[in-house]
């Protein structure tokens, strides 16, 4: 796949320049700005730090705990992704193979993704609470998984719906099972589509700030974003530090986005789809 | 090869549809029930009837809100997507690098939104914004102004701090191109056809669920659009930039807990329709 | 068959999600071994356990008194060693933490111990609610012989004691003084007259007169707003209602004088404008206390030395008097009802604590803040920084105290603020406009 003519290079190239232009201004001028002092970073906003406070990040991963909440944020983000793959792949082969009421229950799950989260605040807690599962990590899994559970049945299903039907039919020929065609047929085929879909849903839960300090009360369940936040208040905040935690606390995604991608290429190369 | 597995389908079914119940219907139940309700959270509710719906009708901020939640939308559906999509198209090309530019652009997805949003607040800064320094410098010194603080440009310098950030959709259409046979562009190119044609005739049309996807998700962010406005411009100036997420928060925040979950009723009643209206124009065969 | 060896690699990826699992488990097993589930449930002390308390606070992180509030719980967990233990319940800015003390209100579900701030139309919310401790029955001799009885009242709600009072919020008008001298003003405006023409000397010599902005709540400039207010109609004038013409005025005075604040006034948060004043751009900033941390913070001694305290100015024919400063009481303390004695008598307990003088003393000096409810006296030899010095002088000093505007309306007037203030800047809103989208705001 090359293409055909070098000369529509140049107008392509220009895109991904510009883009790139935009993209790369936030995140350089995070990372610098998590080497300025903090009165530095209001005062001269975008010039290179006088002198690099490497100090930042050690306040940031001492002060702001990093160590206890990146673990339970990974423990709380994989779990979900998890769980919500599992019930949302199901579902989607479940509505793939059903009549129309399944067809129906699917719609109306999917609808889900309106729900305007914010205002859910009274009864997302009365859940937790009636499960007695507040100020736990499963507080957090559970609200997470359920939040994610549309967007992720909304993608997945988008993806079993694109295998060729043909390949499910000659399945159900040699004599298949429906569980059998879940487990050993539909999944591999899907996977490009269930790590698209982790990604999103793994971003929601190391994202999420509301819900994290709303359903616990202990530091020692909390999440990363809770630790970054702790570096600003109206009047008192210091954002060098915030920055230093914020890079500190993306780099593990980045790292999960790229492993999940090489699923996705797996996919592609090895031809999963011609079967 | 259907209706042989009732009870599979059953049975697969279950789990998302006991979240779902638990997750979605008491919420949506509650937030229907307590939108009939005077209610501070504290004292106990009082029935008005259809008092706060009637209320939407008179209120500037909603109807504020739900023309930014419009313009937010088609901008999100004319540009913002289609940006996602030829980004999409050439990093799927393999061009030199692709690799790389699709995991930057990816990221801004993964910095939390305070930081994006301070990172804006100093480009649109009136007093020493880098947006200024740059109009100045190419010598439209004039036009210099506090973007985020005036009445006109408010709204659209925040649609502009977000619509460039394509990575979010350029990774799901990356995903579904993938899925595309190779071979449909190998016989293409033996009849002569050109990328861009390529693109046009073959990628575009077997895209279409995932562009349906994305209209559906890029509105469902449009509707909850919380953060950036309440970041970058707590709505203002005189609600200039008021989206309905933080209007129902401001709402919540003044105890008017059974208005800010009708408000919370209407924002949902829009996205069913919404929902209808995507599948409409996207329908297929088999939905 | 390909879809073979697909399943083989799937096997490796769960196992590898497997692991990673297992080890995050393990490592929190071993992170917070002690404390693994629920700590809020049950007294536990029939086991013979020690009563375990949660104090939900803001007062973490970058906050001034973080350290000080955190020293305290320690010394009480100290001190009731095996009986009782106090657990903090961080959460950042004060803003989320209304947030989530209002959810916990509604579902019943507050925190063994807690703040609110007083004010006279929220505070209600929680004293009706009936789900406060009534901390009457503790309140021991010499607990009460250490708090001021007319700051207390406020705590007190159908002869019961619902919250006691613990700061005193004083927000003077902090200057620069180098930036008068350079512009010739050699005396802090005495009228209103007087600043707009000192404001005026100050944008001569390139300098805005006021850092404030119109972003979050528009902090600085509700504040402003408060001290030309209370100069007009005098220091009763919030308690009448917003039809006093008091407020029509002095939201004309406020638009005149915001054409001397920076260019980025509309919609700055207080994050930008405060840097203005830091970075001496600006002259003048209202605010209180807790800002004298900053100074030295961002701006080391030198910025220090030049900080004046300035109090309010006169209006023509007004009710209030030149000297006086806003002074209103701040956050309150409260506990939950409980059910189980023991939970509330060490909740008591804890909040008897924590307004002891000693320990409110040891805030007053760790962060400048006034925690005027509690009595303590101040020694030659107590290191006060000069600045705090100069507040407390200015308040012996003052002939009245003002209230601060968001300390007395309802929430929604509050939100509505910054919304109607931009307006009334932009020229959107004539001053009149301005004062009836308050109103609106407060009768819906």
């Amino acid at each position: 796949m090359k293409w055909s003519r070098p000369v529509a290079k140049l107008p392509v190239y220009a895109v991904i320049a510009f883009f790139f232009c935009v993209t790369i201004l936030p995140i350089l001028w995070i990372v610098v700005g998590s080497f300025k002092s903090s009165a530095e970073l209001m005062s001269s906003p975008f010039s290179l730090p006088e002198r690099w406070h490497w100090a930042n990040y050690e306040k940031a991963y001492v002060t702001g705990q990093l160590g206890q909440l990146f673990v339970n944020s990974v423990f709380v983000s994989l779990l979900s992704v998890a769980v919500c793959l599992w019930f949302a792949t199901m579902a989607a082969y479940a509505v793939s193979r059903g009549g129309k009421w399944a067809s129906a229950v699917y719609v109306v799950m999917t609808a889900g993704i309106f729900l305007p989260i914010n205002s859910l605040m009274v009864p997302y807690y009365l859940i937790a609470s009636h499960f007695e599962l507040l100020n736990t990590r499963w507080a957090l899994i559970t609200t997470y998984t359920a939040m994610g559970l549309p967007l992720t049945l909304l993608l997945v299903y988008g993806f079993v719906r694109s295998v060729p039907k043909e390949i499910m039919e000659s399945a159900h020929m040699d004599g298949a099972g429906f569980y059998y065609t879940y487990g050993r047929i539909l999944i591999p085929l899907i996977r490009p589509g269930m790590a698209t879909a982790a990604i999103f849903q793994f971003l929601l839960c190391w994202n999420e700030f509301l819900y994290a300090l709303l359903l616990t009360s202990d530091q020692k369940v909390r999440t990363l974003q809770v630790g970054i936040s702790m570096f600003k208040s109206q009047f008192n905040a210091d954002f060098a530090a915030m920055f230093a935690a914020i890079v500190v606390s993306v780099i593990p995604i980045i790292i999960i986005f790229l492993l999940l991608q090489k699923q996705v290429i797996q996919g592609l190369t090895s031809g999963a789809l011609k079967g | 090869m259907k209706n042989h597995h009732r009870l599979g389908v059953a049975l697969f079914l279950i789990p998302a549809m006991a979240v779902f119940a638990v997750y979605f219907i008491y919420p949506v139940g509650f937030l229907v029930y307590t939108s009939v309700m005077k209610w501070d959270s504290i004292t106990p509710m009082e029935f008005v009837g259809l008092d706060n719906y009637r209320r939407l009708l008179g209120d500037g901020v909603f109807h504020k809100s739900l023309l930014n939640t419009l313009a937010w939308g088609a901008a999100a559906v004319f540009l913002h997507i289609p940006m996602a999509i030829v980004v999409a198209m050439i990093l799927s090309r393999k061009i030199a690098g692709w690799k790389f530019f699709r995991t930057v652009f990816f990221i801004p997805n993964l910095i939390s939104t305070l930081a994006l949003a301070m990172l804006w607040q100093f480009i649109y800064n009136g007093e020493f914004g880098l947006l200024n320094e740059l109009l100045r410098s190419v010598g439209l010194g004039a036009w210099q102004r506090n973007w985020l603080g005036e009445m006109h440009t408010a709204f659209p310098a925040l649609i502009g701090q977000w619509i460039f950030y394509i990575g979010f959709f350029m990774v799901i259409f990356m995903s579904f191109i993938s899925t595309i046979d190779p071979a449909l562009y190998e016989s293409a190119q033996i009849d002569g056809a050109t990328g861009l044609k390529q693109e046009w005739h073959i990628t575009l049309p077997l895209l279409k669920p995932a562009v349906s996807i994305a209209v559906l998700l890029a509105l469902t962010d449009t509707l909850k659009n919380f953060e950036a406005p309440f970041l970058l411009t707590n709505g203002g100036p005189v609600n200039q930039t008021m989206v309905l997420s933080l209007h129902i928060y401001n709402k919540m925040n003044a105890y008017q807990y059974g208005y800010a979950n009708t408000l919370a009723v209407m924002l949902i009643a829009i996205g069913a329709v919404m929902v209808l209206l995507v599948r409409l124009l996207f329908r297929e065969k088999d939905v | 068959m390909k879809v073979n060896m697909k399943v083989k690699s799937k096997k490796r990826s769960l196992l590898l999600l497997a692991v990673v699992c297992a080890v995050s488990l393990v490592l929190q097993g071993c992170v917070s071994g002690e404390s693994s589930g629920r700590s809020e449930t049950g007294g536990g002390e029939a086991a013979g356990r020690p009563v375990e308390l949660v104090f939900s606070t803001h007062w973490v992180g970058e906050d001034g008194k973080a350290g000080v509030v955190q020293k305290i719980v320690d010394d009480f967990n100290a001190q009731h060693e095996g009986k009782a233990k106090v657990r903090i319940d961080s959460i950042p800015d004060d803003d989320i933490y209304q947030d989530k003390m209002k959810t916990n209100l509604a579902t019943d579900s507050l925190p063994d111990i807690f703040t609110f701030y007083y004010n006279p139309v929220e505070s209600q919310r929680y004293y009706s609610s009936g789900k406060l401790l009534d901390l009457k029955p503790y309140m021991n001799d010499s607990w009460a012989q250490n708090m001021n009885e007319d700051v207390l009242s406020i705590g007190r709600f159908d002869d019961q004691l619902l919250a006691i009072p613990l700061d005193q919020m004083i927000t003077p008008i902090f200057y620069n003084k180098s930036l008068f001298e350079a512009a010739g003003i050699d005396t802090f405006p005495q009228t209103w007259d007087d600043m707009i023409e000192a404001a005026e000397a100050l944008k001569q010599n390139g300098v805005y007169a006021f850092a404030m902005g119109t972003g979050e709540n528009a902090w600085s400039a509700m504040l402003l707003y408060s001290y030309i207010v209370s100069s007009i109609g005098g220091p009763d004038v919030m308690r009448n209602g917003l039809d006093d013409p008091a407020y029509v005025q002095a939201a004309e005075l406020l638009r005149q004088l915001f054409a001397y604040a920076p260019k980025d006034a509309i919609g700055a948060t207080y994050q930008q404008y405060a840097s203005h004043y830091l970075n001496e751009k600006a002259a003048m900033i209202v605010n209180g206390p807790w800002m004298i941390s900053e100074f030295m913070e961002k701006g080391g001694e030198a910025l220090a030395a030049k900080m004046g305290v300035g109090t309010s100015p006169a209006a023509q024919n007004g009710k209030g008097k030149q000297g006086a400063l806003i002074s209103g009481v701040g956050w309150t303390m409260a506990a939950k009802k409980q059910e189980d004695e023991k939970r509330a008598e060490y909740a008591a307990k804890f909040i008897e604590f924590f307004t002891h003088p000693g320990n409110a003393k040891q805030i007053f000096l760790e962060s400048g803040e006034i925690f005027e409810s509690t009595n303590y006296s101040i020694e030659d030899g107590d290191p006060i920084d000069p600045i705090s010095q100069e507040i407390l002088k200015k308040l012996n000093e003052a002939p009245q105290t003002f209230d601060y505007f968001e300390g007395m309306t309802s929430s929604a007037v509050k939100i509505e603020f910054p919304a109607a203030l931009s307006g009334l800047v932009l020229g959107e809103y004539t001053p009149e406009q301005f004062v009836d989208m308050l109103k609106k705001a407060n009768s819906e």
